[in-house]
């Protein structure tokens, strides 16, 4: 739709909410749905036929009917009005793969009855108590490495009767980050980052690293590495230990990879990344324009994707 | 879908409940095919039968539309209509599986509780009507809400419903009504009347009933006239063949009276429909209101059938103006029969009797000749004034009269037979008159000096029917037997809530279903607004639209306002304690947490770092985390208020 640019900024104006976000008057909308505008078209007749006949008892059904209507909008807007979202985040997640969207509800005075939120391609819906909090998950597709703004989030309700539809449309101040896609990664990669390792290469690990056995898990373990199998028995958690042999540490070098297009070297370094944190190894990324020293753990892997996933477009 | 099973159910019930009136209007093999499809739905969710093929539901469907046009004919009328709607909710409700298919019954049954005021609309039908109505919006309300319990969707439904009334009255008394209909209205409804008919067979009858369904209702603008003079003038009989009394002289208008008499009484009478174009006034009506013509005998008629209740605002007067000497017609009588009662006549006219003394001898012979007021007068056949007046002696209001007639006719008398009520009973709670089918009455006029006279021969035989009614003359009590005690309180008790019935009916019918264009319009003139002004309508409209907006207004203040939970204790002794801080110099930042806040104490205030640290644990423990005590939380807030620092 080709609208003048000062009204879209107008609406979109209107669309951007900070957060917390309280739903008022100017952020919601309501229109009869299909099933409103039928049930419009049949009132419509029975008016007719109560005028044809003057049937004043006709008259009384119709406009009580009617009135059910109109109190069933405001109803409907009274069911969005004053929700509140208190926050949001987008978790990271691989490119292609669908990011987790929280959003956490509050409630605010009043009952909340199946209010649908849509975000992206995905939907969820929600009753709330007066004065209840909830947190709502949701998947959003992602197409492309780097920062992912939210876009819009749009709430909407039907209830009581289904015959109008209010809905508000909100773009919030959330921004996630996509990781890179990841190329699995192959024998001969990790041998020529082995090889460029500062121990020389002494061949003791596989490709994904030989598996040792279990030990109880370390919060710098981080999740991949949880043994969900023994941690199932209800003793505490376990991570799964590789036999890494010796402590190694091994920096990916932009330079090394052995790719040939700009994107597929920031896929294959993030496979690497994925890979090594996966088998506990200590690794340092080198890329064109800044390094990280070696280290490991979640936050260490984070700093890393996070890095590669910000890299600029191909020159 | 969410409780699929019990939505589909509880949108059964209220289409049952919507369809209920019908069940006994629509044929049998109507209702029983609803029934069965209703059935065989509910089956087809809790033990998963097949949904019948979409071949078969045709079939089905066409199946239908020729039974019903196979029982009712060619015509396409109320019933046709509301036994095809019938049908559908079967067929629909065994093909639906979507909620859109629910929406659309629930739509269906919103149209089938409107289709009962084709049958009826009196207080108990429209009642159950708005009853419908809660049921079908509770049920769509519950269709929408995706929660496993009906009460909150009952009550939310109740709530839109309340909250819609206002609104709906407001409508309903600015809406403008139309004088008449938009396009022809073809009415089949044939109200079928008791108690009164055009012809008057006073030997056809052997037993007469008393029906108390009301005939109409008066509304006096003055004082009520006396008892006695509660004569309410329906028809003018003018013919006998021997066996009945009949109107067949052609149609006369009245002559116009320009000026009003004084001792005139005017009244609102609303009349119950019975189908046919007469009308009933006060004896005598001197006007005809708008929509009726005044015959020169005195009656009133409808120009439409009167097939729907109507109110006419009337006006009589006791006194007959003098009109023109009747003609020969008025005295004609059948060639032969009844030779005894001619004989009678004849004997009064060669005596040289006059008008008025032949009206006396035969209110003489009704009183002493043995006559008895009877409603089992028994059949008669071939001579039925001969058998009246000289054997069976025995009769009602209509032997009396139209043995009186016959014989004035005979002595060459212009006399008539009028039908009509006499009497009425007045409902102290609304003050107004009931005129009840069994008040039905008949009497004649005769003429003398130039005007007609009444003459009540029923009168004489039985005085107390026209001081109490026809039910006083048969009725244990009126003949003098005594009742038991506990009898006459149950009697008065269940009068007295006849009454209140009829009057709240009444109101009903005046205020709600007899809001007329008429009505409608005087009420607006009553209020100082002329509609048909450029100004006026103008008013009207602003007070239309003042009324919109504080009844919505009032709705959207009732929905919007917070039902404000008692704040959470937690949050107020948190509140507590950051006030104590606050005075102390370290406020809390806006967006800072309780953590944050307390590590920031912490390094500022190193002396209060370990209670800080405990009360704060104990509140994220509360507030964000599974457990908590609110004991020790409390115990921590209290010790750090009171502590000095």
């Amino acid at each position: 739709m080709a609208l003048p640019r000062f009204i879209r900024n107008l609406i979109l104006a209107r669309q951007r909410a900070a957060l917390p976000a309280r739903l008022t008057r100017k952020r919601i909308f309501i229109l009869p749905t299909r099933a409103g505008a039928v049930f419009g078209v049949f009132l419509l007749a029975m008016l007719l036929a109560a005028i044809n006949y003057t049937n004043n008892l006709a008259f009384l059904l119709t406009f009580i009917l009617g009135s059910v209507a109109v109190v069933s909008a405001i109803h409907a807007y009274a069911n969005l009005a004053g929700l509140e979202i208190e926050h949001g985040r987008l978790l990271p997640a691989s490119c292609g793969e669908e990011a987790r969207l929280q959003l956490f509800f509050r409630s605010g005075g009043r009952e909340r009855r199946r209010v649908s939120v849509r975000a992206g391609d995905g939907t969820a819906e929600m009753s709330l108590a007066a004065g209840e909090g909830r947190e709502l998950d949701l998947g959003v597709p992602t197409f492309r490495r780097g920062l992912l703004p939210l876009g819009k989030v749009v709430l909407a309700t039907r209830y009581p009767l289904g015959l109008f539809r209010a809905w508000s449309p909100l773009i919030l101040p959330v921004t996630g980050l996509v990781y890179p896609r990841r190329l699995p990664v192959d024998a001969l990669d990790w041998h020529l980052m082995l090889g460029t390792g500062e121990d020389g290469g002494l061949g003791a690990v596989s490709s994904s690293g030989e598996f040792g056995g279990i030990r109880p898990y370390r919060p710098e373990d981080g999740p991949s590495r949880i043994s969900w199998k023994a941690s199932a028995r209800g003793a505490g958690l376990f991570s799964k230990e590789y036999r890494a042999g010796v402590a190694r540490t091994l920096v990916f070098d932009w330079n090394e990879v052995r790719a040939s297009e700009y994107e597929e070297r920031i896929s294959l370094l993030a496979g690497l990344v994925r890979e090594a944190e996966r088998t506990g190894l200590s690794y340092g990324l080198r890329l064109p324009s800044l390094s990280i020293e070696p280290a490991s753990g979640a936050a260490h892997a984070h700093r890393c994707l996070e890095a590669l996933a910000l890299l600029p477009e191909a020159p | 879908m969410i409780h699929d099973k019990r939505r589909f159910s509880v949108v059964l019930a209220a289409l049952a409940v919507a369809f209920a009136p019908h069940l006994l209007r629509v044929p049998l093999f109507v209702g029983a095919f609803v029934c069965a499809a209703w059935g065989y739905a509910l089956g087809m969710q809790y033990r998963g039968w097949a949904v019948p093929p979409r071949w078969l539901r045709v079939i089905l469907a066409l199946a239908c539309l020729a039974l019903v046009f196979a029982w009712y004919g060619r015509s396409f009328g109320r019933d046709e209509g509301v036994a095809l709607l019938s049908l559908m909710l079967g067929l629909k409700a065994i093909e639906s599986k979507s909620v859109r298919d629910m929406l659309a019954l629930l739509f269906l049954a919103y149209f089938v509780v409107v289709t009962n005021v084709l049958y009826s609309q009196g207080l108990v039908m429209s009642a159950y009507m708005i009853f419908s109505v809660l049921a079908v919006t509770a049920a769509l309300v519950h269709l929408h809400s995706a929660q496993a319990r009906l009460a909150p969707d009952l009550r939310r439904g109740a709530v839109l419903l309340a909250q819609s009334l206002p609104l709906a009255l407001l409508l309903f008394v600015f809406f403008p009504r139309l004088p008449g209909a938009l396009w022809g209205v073809q009415d089949d409804r044939d109200e079928g009347v008791t108690g009164f008919s055009d012809t008057l067979e006073p030997g056809s009858v052997s037993s007469l009933s008393l029906s108390a369904e009301v005939a109409f209702r008066v509304d006096f603008a003055g004082p009520v006239p006396d008892r006695d003079a509660l004569y309410w003038r329906g028809l003018v009989l003018d013919s006998f063949d021997g066996a009945r009394w009949f109107r067949a002289l052609p149609f006369e208008l009245a002559a116009r009276d320009d000026v009003l008499p004084p001792d005139r009484v005017e009244y609102a009478l609303t009349l119950e429909p019975h189908g046919k174009e007469w009308l009933f006034a006060l004896d005598l009506p001197v006007a005809a209101p708008r929509g009726t013509v005044l015959r020169s005998d005195r009656t009133l008629a409808s120009l439409r059938m009167v097939r729907s209740r109507m109110r006419f605002e009337l006006v009589s007067a006791p006194v007959a103006g003098v009109s023109r000497a009747p003609g020969p017609e008025w005295t004609a009588l059948p060639g032969e029969g009844n030779p005894q009662a001619r004989e009678l006549a004849l004997g009064w006219k060669a005596a040289g009797l006059g008008t008025r003394a032949m009206i006396d001898a035969a209110l003489a012979l009704f009183r002493d000749g043995g006559f008895v007021y009877s409603l089992q007068p028994g059949a008669m056949e071939g001579d039925i004034i001969d058998q009246f007046l000289f054997a069976s002696r025995r009769g009602y209001c209509e032997h009396y009269a139209s043995a009186m007639t016959f014989l004035l006719r005979t002595a060459g008398v212009p006399a008539r037979v009028v039908a009509g009520y006499q009497g009425g009973e007045m409902n102290p709670m609304g003050e107004y008159m009931i005129v009840r089918q069994s008040d039905a009455h008949a009497w004649v006029e005769a003429w003398d000096g130039g005007r007609w006279l009444r003459v009540d021969p029923t009168s004489v035989v039985a005085p107390q029917r026209l001081a109490f009614g026809a039910e006083a003359v048969t009725s244990p009590q009126g003949q003098g037997v005594d009742m038991p005690g506990g009898a006459r309180i149950l009697r008065r008790a269940a009068r007295f809530f006849q009454l209140g019935w009829d009057a709240a009916n009444n109101s009903w019918n005046q205020w709600v279903l007899g809001f007329s264009h008429d009505r409608q319009r005087s009420l607006w003139q009553r209020l100082g607004f002329d509609p048909s002004t450029r100004e006026g309508a103008g008013k009207l409209a602003g007070l239309l639209a003042l009324g919109l907006a504080v009844v919505l207004g009032a709705v959207f203040w009732f929905m919007l306002r917070s039902r404000r939970q008692p704040p959470d204790p937690v949050v107020l002794l948190y509140a507590r304690f950051c006030r104590r801080m606050e005075r102390a110099g370290l406020p809390r930042g806006a967006a800072e947490g309780p953590l944050d806040y307390a590590s920031r104490i912490a390094r500022e205030r190193p002396e209060l770092g370990p209670a800080v640290r405990d009360l704060v644990d104990a509140y994220a423990a509360l507030r964000y985390g599974s457990g908590g005590d609110m004991d020790v939380f409390n115990r921590l807030v209290g010790e750090f208020i009171g502590r000095r620092f």
